[in-house]
């Protein structure tokens, strides 16, 4: 599904992100794990084209992502604020978002309401803009609206952070049951390694911009990364 | 500690990513602001010429003074208008140990350090020196000097207090308009002369202290309204001057289904410009820019001429798209990647945008039509630049807009706003300007003008119907940029 050759990012001649060779197969959920400044939302950046690689390329679909549209058909993605149209409400955005993807407003309801126990009665018709809203709530928006395209790619950056414990539990389950409904592939980092651990089959260390560890989620995985990061 | 402050905001300047990378923006408006003062410096050392001449009959200082009522009405309206809230990021300072008093005077204290509160004194100043101290005596001269320069500082804290009230009840705003408004009424009426008023009360400045004294205890009473006003307003939740206002529905929303995608596009631009501060004032410069025709149209040596009026129709018709295109991505650098990653595609963005763009320009052009009182000269000059304006112009400024790669609030007022400015901004006017007056040029010298306006109408028109070609262009270019302008807008 993605395919990653010979990538790499420098800036001011130190290497960001230095990624030789990567497959990403259909339907797989990737778990990107690091420490601050490992290059992870880099590595994102580059994969939806929003950064230009000092060298290699990224192939979605057997395409190159650089220059191309049609791999934002059926991908969503959100990592951060800079996705969010701040001064609409969030059910004007997310009506947006459909539009974009030829969605009519029934259907959009209609996907938006697997996301009620998500959304906890805080966002959708609510009068306020998204702006207005606290960094969860933002957070559940731009998460709900990546997935409202029922994308075959979501990719979502530190998607736990920002969000209380229930909230966190339910969006967990809700990228688990929205991963097996629609066979998609996923693409999540994350600091926190319980989650990341549970809700992904492969696991990527990252570190200074180097894959040190690429492995398929073990009983012992989680205790290896503890172990891994403790230093 | 207070100097701590002033370190602590010097350094917040001097680090701004604005200031660094606007250093050429920074001396030109530099610039701009020295010729200005310089202005009212010239007009200070020769008002007392100025008012003999004006009002031959009168004592310039009783004019003067007649005067001082006005200019602190109108004073009292443009800080209004312009002066913003004197806001400092206190929240890192509450939880350490420093007297709240203390970050209160600090903060009060820094708005006096604004321009508005300077430049009268470029006037009064030579007019105290040259007229009032060999008439009046230094010390009385002196008196009269600070009384005007209080009266200006307590406006400043009125205008402050009032716009802290503001955020919480609105009324204060219709206090303040209701009482300028009656006092401009009687004065219109002749019920109550302001100036007879005004003279009386300065002239009483130059043989006695107490006009001085009223003034200071004016001062001081809305210093301390402020001072109590934040002093109860210190705790978190209620420095936010900001209230989350409401989302309002856009009537006819719905008839941009009809178009599709550009018809959305359209429909998300309208909304940036309604809700946020900076693209709403940039549509109220549009319409105050209707009038710019009445400065030269009355005019005898402009309405005779050609340049000028091509010039003065550029403006008229196409404000809006020099003033809201040229920042086309800019508006939308808060959710740049979010544009970049849908899906979204780039020659169907800058067709919405045209799209927005040229009934705009459209609608300027109907509400100019007044303007054929003076003459069918007039319309004829503005269909013209009309017609070039959304046949070549609108397109040189969003190739250029592309160029624009600095980030911009959308929540901060627009006037003297120079934040997203660069120098693509100046360079990109030019060919606007020039290019219909060098086409013009050689019928002009044929003395057959009107031809040239034909030929400037026409190109116009006919490249507008390339509308698709020429937003292939800007779109490769833009897809080319997007990386460069995307880390751009993410820098704020």
């Amino acid at each position: 599904m993605i395919s990653v050759k010979d990538l790499s990012k420098k800036y001011n001649g130190i290497l960001a992100v230095n990624i030789p060779s990567l497959e990403i197969q259909q339907g797989e959920s990737f778990g990107l794990v690091g420490n601050n400044g490992a290059g992870k939302t880099t590595f994102f950046r580059m994969i939806l084209d929003l950064i230009r690689p000092s060298s290699g390329e990224i192939l979605i679909k057997e395409e190159v992502v650089k220059g191309n549209n049609n791999w934002k058909k059926f991908t969503g993605s959100y990592l951060d604020e800079g996705f969010l149209i701040d001064f609409l409400s969030p059910d004007e955005y997310f009506e947006f978002i459909g539009n974009l993807h030829k969605l009519n407003k029934a259907e959009v309801e209609e996907r938006l309401s697997k996301f009620e126990d998500l959304f906890n009665g805080e966002i959708r018709g609510s009068n306020k803009f998204i702006r207005d809203l606290s960094k969860g709530n933002q957070k559940k928006v731009g998460i709900a609206a990546a997935m409202l395209i029922q994308p075959e790619i979501l990719i979502l950056d530190e998607p736990f952070a920002n969000l209380d414990p229930t909230t966190q539990i339910r969006l967990k389950n809700q990228m688990k049951s929205f991963k097996e409904e629609n066979n998609c592939t996923l693409l999540v980092s994350s600091h926190d390694l319980n989650h990341v651990t549970e809700v992904c089959e492969r696991i990527v260390v990252l570190e200074k911009g180097n894959v040190i560890q690429d492995k398929i989620r073990s009983e012992t995985t989680l205790k290896e990364l503890e172990e891994y990061f403790a230093v | 500690m207070i100097s701590q402050f002033i370190f602590h905001k010097w350094k917040e300047t001097k680090r701004s990513t604005f200031w660094q990378k606007n250093l050429t923006i920074n001396i030109i408006l530099g610039f701009f602001i020295f010729y200005f003062l310089l202005n009212f410096l010239v007009l200070g050392i020769f008002i007392d010429k100025v008012l003999e001449k004006m009002f031959p009959d009168q004592n310039p200082v009783d004019v003067f003074n007649g005067f001082i009522l006005y200019y602190a009405m109108v004073d009292l309206f443009m800080r209004f208008q312009l002066q913003e809230l004197p806001v400092m990021t206190i929240q890192p300072y509450l939880h350490l140990p420093i007297k709240r008093s203390k970050i209160i005077n600090y903060l009060l204290g820094k708005s006096i350090f604004n321009l508005l509160n300077f430049f009268p004194w470029l006037i009064f100043v030579p007019f105290c020196i040259k007229v009032l101290i060999p008439q009046y005596g230094e010390f009385y001269a002196l008196v009269w000097l600070f009384t005007l320069i209080f009266l200006g500082f307590a406006n400043n804290y009125l205008i402050i207090y009032i716009k802290r009230q503001m955020t919480k009840k609105l009324s204060y705003v219709v206090f303040l308009i209701l009482g300028i408004a009656t006092v401009t009424l009687l004065d219109y009426f002749e019920i109550i002369s302001l100036s007879e008023v005004s003279t009386i009360m300065f002239n009483y400045a130059l043989t006695s202290p107490i006009p001085l004294l009223i003034v200071l205890a004016l001062l001081s009473l809305f210093y301390y309204l402020n001072y109590q006003f934040i002093l109860d307003h210190t705790y978190l939740d209620e420095i936010g001057t900001k209230k989350n206002k409401e989302v309002g529905n856009i009537a006819g929303q719905q008839y941009f289904d009809r178009f599709g995608e550009i018809g959305q596009f359209i429909l998300l631009d309208i909304k940036l410009i309604l809700r946020n501060k900076r693209p709403r004032t940039i549509a109220w410069m549009t319409v105050f820019f209707l009038f710019y025709g009445l400065i030269f149209y009355p005019q005898d040596i402009y309405i005779e001429g050609y340049y000028m009026l091509l010039f003065v129709g550029t403006f008229i018709t196409g404000m809006f798209i020099f003033n809201y295109g040229q920042f086309i991505l800019g508006w939308e650098s808060n959710y740049f990647d979010g544009i970049l990653t849908n899906n979204i595609d780039p020659n169907k963005y800058f067709q919405a945008k045209f799209w927005l763009l040229i009934p705009v320009s459209c609608l300027s052009f109907i509400f100019s039509l007044p303007y054929v009182f003076f003459g069918w000269k007039v319309i004829a000059i503005n269909l013209a630049m009309f017609l070039f304006n959304i046949g070549i112009n609108v397109f040189v400024v969003l190739y250029f807009s592309t160029y624009n790669n600095k980030a911009i609030e959308l929540s901060k007022g627009g006037a003297m706003n120079w934040q997203g400015v660069g120098i693509t901004q100046f360079i990109l006017i030019i060919p606007c300007l020039i290019l219909p007056m060098i086409l013009f040029l050689p019928f002009d010298l044929m003395d057959i003008p009107y031809y040239g306006l034909a030929v400037i109408g026409i190109i116009g028109l006919i490249s507008s119907f390339f509308y698709k070609f020429w937003i292939g262009i800007i779109a490769k270019r833009f897809v080319a940029e997007k990386y460069k302008i995307a880390s751009g807008f993410r820098q704020k």
